[in-house]
């Protein structure tokens, strides 16, 4: 009784998380006697509003199974952002603008979900199309520069704290990481997201709509992506048609990090979240020593492999050919 | 027999007509386009990409996906560059630029292989890795002035006809033959189509499916080659594009995205399809920030009509 207890704790991701947290924190904190302060913890968690908010998303869709996956929400930020900002220029209320934002990324969501849930196209290619399609007008319709039309008050969400706790932080990602934890754990939805990730023939078959609830969460996702947009707009007072990009790599990497398989089906918000830890400590690791973000996108690439490596180690072969006719399937059915 | 032949090419010949209406149309509004040096032009501009093309066709074929194939160009570009500006033999360049893109193939087909990682996760991790790479190496600055040595095998040729055309036909020829006559190429389409009948059919999934990323790394090796000599310098964002241009290459070619079926030439259609309509925004002055959306535009018709066709076959087959 007791050797299992060990064994479930050892093989508890989120378990391996926290250690992994603590050992980068100990390193910064030798590098950086200003690290362990706890103004300065608090003041880092900044950095974890906009990949925590595509990450949670990102979980959401891969669970879905299916070889869901959304390399779009990116360019969903970056959308959505610089339209915010062309209203706001055109003399729009920044409240109007960004609740127009998050339903702009709603909206783009759709749409994708559209297209691989009713339409049943590999989600992998419809978002790569996607993603080309909504960077390249965001970038078209500025002319490829930044934009920064918004007034002072608007930077209150992204660069005022309350007490030391950032308002990004505390309003944005905590409310909406809490939300989709009861979500998944406590509501029909959530059993019904694991069931059409883990077997969609036997969700099916029991009366789920697998559609819709593949559809639902691209929609989500968007949604996300659209909050980010607002969240990140306020935070560097600019829009750039570029902004989101580097984000899908990371959100990715928060999921399966996270312990999400990549097949659906398996994985947990709290996972995300504590990948979100790992990735924020580590990247404010990389701007205390300075280092370009480009090769941290490229370590964040490093964990990715070997994080997934880890996840399908002990579980079915994730390339059996098993594994694969089943997506096939799912694509067919 | 002649209509069975005819709906086992539609799609090739859906896009060849597609093909011929834009080209026809494209002419009639910027008569400059079927010019001797445009056309010369797009072919040499648009060999890289359809080098690549073939190669991504190989991996699509057995339902995987190589997003790496940019930076991987980039970074073998990199050492073609220190080659070139270092003064080494030609022969030792052309050895080093195919041996480290069968490497980069090679650690593409570990991960996925051994590591049991999925196709698309682990090469878009790599990816990030050697575009972090570039960038170390690079310093943040361009490699220029690289003398083009490999320039006869390039751009020079017979009467107006680059050889890196007919270099290309040979590519894409080899391909041809490998798919449909060799045991390693029809494989490919086994694994694509069902795994689990290959596997038990005795089919070598893991190794097939290895080698099939190591040449794909083989010829991304060779468009380096092909880049560095065209354009002369290697800059930070090198390839950045060339996946999802690939990508979309080889599903307007009438490639499922989920494996199993296509034809080589078709791929080479859709590299032609998309060289000529990339060529199309450029000379109807459309801003060039507008070019991804084209080319994203364009797969998401192409896996609509794709799924489209598919399904309608299927029904066919329905007793």
């Amino acid at each position: 009784m007791k050797k299992y207890a060990v064994k479930n704790w050892a093989s508890n991701r989120v378990v391996w998380l926290v250690i992994l947290a603590l050992g980068l924190a100990s390193i910064l904190s030798v590098m950086s006697p200003y690290f362990l302060n706890l103004t300065n913890l608090l003041s880092i968690t900044q950095f974890s509003v906009i990949v925590g908010l595509l990450g949670l998303g990102q979980t959401l869709v891969i669970l879905g199974g299916g070889g869901g996956i959304d390399l779009s929400s990116g360019a969903i930020l970056s959308l959505s952002g610089v339209i915010m900002a062309l209203a706001v220029a055109h003399g729009l209320n920044f409240v109007v603008a960004s609740v127009m934002a998050a339903g702009i990324g709603l909206a783009l969501g759709c749409l994708n979900g559209l297209l691989i849930a009713y339409q049943r196209l590999p989600a992998l290619i419809v978002t790569l199309g996607t993603q080309y399609l909504f960077g390249s007008i965001a970038l078209g319709i500025t002319n490829g520069t930044p934009l920064s039309p918004f007034p002072a008050s608007f930077a209150d969400l992204g660069q005022g704290f309350l007490g030391p706790i950032p308002n990004q932080v505390l309003f944005v990602l905590v409310p909406i990481a809490i939300i989709l934890w009861v979500i998944m754990r406590k509501t029909l939805y959530g059993q019904q997201l694991y069931a059409v990730g883990t077997n969609s023939v036997a969700a099916r078959l029991v009366g789920i709509s697998v559609v819709r609830m593949r559809w639902s969460l691209y929609a989500i996702n968007g949604l996300l992506a659209g909050v980010a947009a607002v969240v990140m707009s306020s935070w560097l007072n600019t829009a750039s048609p570029t902004a989101g990009s580097p984000y899908v790599l990371e959100s990715i990497t928060v999921a399966v990090l996270g312990g999400t398989s990549i097949f659906g089906g398996e994985g947990s918000i709290g996972g995300t979240i504590m990948a979100i830890v790992v990735v924020t400590i580590l990247e404010s690791g990389f701007q205390l020593a300075n280092i370009n973000s480009v090769i941290q996108l490229g370590t964040l690439g490093l964990l990715l492999i070997l994080s997934v490596m880890v996840n399908e180690r002990g579980r079915m072969n994730a390339l059996s050919p098993t594994r694969l006719t089943r997506m096939r399937r799912d694509h067919e059915q | 027999m002649l209509r069975e032949k005819i709906g086992h090419h539609s799609h090739e010949i859906l896009l060849g007509v597609a093909l011929i209406v834009v080209t026809i149309g494209v002419d009639l509004l910027r008569p400059q386009f079927l010019s001797p040096a445009n056309l010369q032009s797009l072919l040499i501009n648009g060999s890289v990409l359809a080098m690549v093309s073939a190669g991504m066709t190989l991996v699509i074929l057995l339902a995987g996906i190589d997003i790496s194939v940019g930076a991987v160009m980039g970074l073998v570009s990199l050492f073609i560059g220190w080659g070139l500006l270092g003064h080494w033999p030609l022969l030792l360049i052309a050895l080093v630029a195919v041996l480290s893109g069968a490497m980069f193939g090679a650690i593409n087909g570990g991960i996925i292989y051994l590591g049991h990682v999925s196709p698309i996760v682990a090469t878009l991790g790599t990816m990030s890795i050697w575009e972090a790479a570039i960038f170390a190496l690079l310093r943040g600055e361009w490699l220029s002035g690289l003398p083009a040595k490999f320039g006869p095998l390039v751009v020079g040729g017979v009467a107006g006809v680059p050889n890196i055309a007919w270099i290309i036909l040979v590519i894409y020829g080899a391909m041809s033959v490998v798919l449909t006559k060799t045991d390693f190429g029809r494989r490919l389409y086994a694994i694509g189509n069902n795994g689990e009948a290959a596997r038990l059919m005795g089919i070598p999934i893991k190794r097939t499916g290895f080698w099939a990323y190591v040449v794909v790394g083989v010829i991304v090796g060779l468009a380096a080659i092909v880049y560095t000599t065209i354009n002369g310098n290697v800059e930070n964002q090198v390839g950045a594009n060339l996946p999802l241009t690939a990508i979309a290459a080889v599903v307007l070619g009438g490639v499922d995205i989920l494996g199993g079926a296509g034809s080589i030439w078709g791929v080479l259609m859709g590299v032609a399809f998309i060289v000529v309509l990339e060529n199309a925004t450029v000379l109807l002055g459309i801003p060039a920030l507008y070019d991804q959306a084209v080319v994203g535009a364009i797969i998401l018709v192409a896996v609509l009509t794709n799924s489209v066709r598919r399904g309608r076959q299927n029904y066919r087959s329905m007793p």
